[in-house]
């Protein structure tokens, strides 16, 4: 446990701060513990000397705005990247699927060939609305610079890009829950074979792919407002 | 304006040899003759931030006291990007110093 002093109230402060990315806080926390301890050490090592060394490091919301706007930036740059790499990869599930549908000779009832008639064009609109959003979210975020400090214009810049992103991930999420449906559907109207496993597994694959990337962008959407609370004073 | 120039010379303090953050400042306040007294603080989200641009590479190291310590070192991309930033600084300092001696020679001149 650390000694209680000033070093270590700043460093709480410091935590807390940074508290929107719980990783890089313990590196800062590590980084500047080390270098607190050593300016207070120079200066005498009593509490005077770390509360000078306190003074001189600074205010722990000011660095704190300084790391956000590279974390940030950093972190949705990872949620646009991921957004189209989950959108290529629900496409390359969903086009194994019809290969071994065809593999299979597996056709569609005819029962569920109306359903298919209207939830098809559904899917295929919604999984192209997705790509465009995903696409628009990726070039937007490579035309932003990030600034030495985050402020709200740059904040706002970050909020739209992870709202394209999330855009994007909803109408995925149609997408792969039309095609679950009608899998569904597909396997229902089967008798059990050990060939419904693929149909089944590629389901899975997709929803699994899609609830990732929605998680992330909770994630990345909580920590972005808990850093905009640091441009509050 | 301190400000607008910390990567460059965050990177000049690190040209010499690997360094952790308090030695990067220090290296700024010699070479500087303390005329560069920022935050010492301000100096790690300018070290994070040029290692996230490929400028910098660092890893932990244990330093003399045996307290966890990370050190950093330019990169081949950060000492171009230093070689860069060097002679842009250069040209800008010859314009203004030009700029300068010419209102120093006007303000001279006899006035009639």
């Amino acid at each position: 446990m650390r000694p209680r002093g000033p070093i270590a109230d700043h460093l709480d402060a410091l935590a807390r701060a940074l508290a929107f990315d719980p990783a890089l806080a313990r590196r800062v926390a590590k980084e500047a513990e080390d270098h607190l301890r050593e300016a207070a050490d120079a200066a005498g090592g009593d509490a005077e000397a770390e509360r000078c060394a306190v003074a001189a490091f600074g205010n722990a919301r000011a660095l704190a705005r300084q790391y956000a706007a590279t974390a940030l930036t950093a972190q949705t740059r990872r949620i646009g990247a991921g957004t189209v790499l989950a959108l290529a990869g629900i496409f390359a599930v969903m086009e194994a699927r019809v290969a071994w549908y065809g593999l299979m000779q597996w056709g569609l009832a005819d029962a569920l060939k109306g359903m298919s008639a209207v939830a098809l064009p559904l899917d295929r609109a919604a999984f192209l609305l997705a790509a465009v959003l995903a696409i628009a979210a990726f070039v937007y975020l490579g035309s932003r610079r990030a600034p030495r400090e985050l402020h709200p214009a740059y904040g706002k810049e970050l909020a739209r890009a992870v709202a394209l992103c999330a855009a994007a991930a909803c109408a995925l999420l149609v997408s792969v829950a039309i095609e679950s449906v009608l899998t569904a559907f597909r396997l229902l109207a089967a008798a059990p074979c050990p060939a419904a496993l693929v149909p089944a597994a590629t389901i899975a694959a997709e929803a699994a792919c899609a609830g990732a990337l929605v998680w992330s962008i909770g994630r990345a959407s909580r920590r972005a407002m808990q850093a905009a609370a640091l441009m509050r004073n | 304006m301190l400000k607008g120039h910390l990567d460059m010379i965050v990177l000049a303090a690190l040209a010499g040899a690997p360094a952790h953050g308090y030695a990067v400042i220090q290296e700024i306040r010699r070479r500087s003759g303390g005329a560069f007294d920022l935050p010492e603080g301000t100096v790690y989200p300018a070290l994070h931030r040029l290692e996230q641009q490929g400028f910098l590479a660092s890893r932990w190291t244990k330093g003399d006291t045996g307290r966890e310590r990370r050190t950093y070192s330019l990169t081949r991309s950060g000492r171009r990007a230093l070689a860069d930033r060097r002679a842009v600084w250069h040209r800008f300092a010859a314009a203004i110093g030009g700029l300068f001696e010419e209102s120093a020679h006007a303000a001279a001149r006899p006035h009639r």
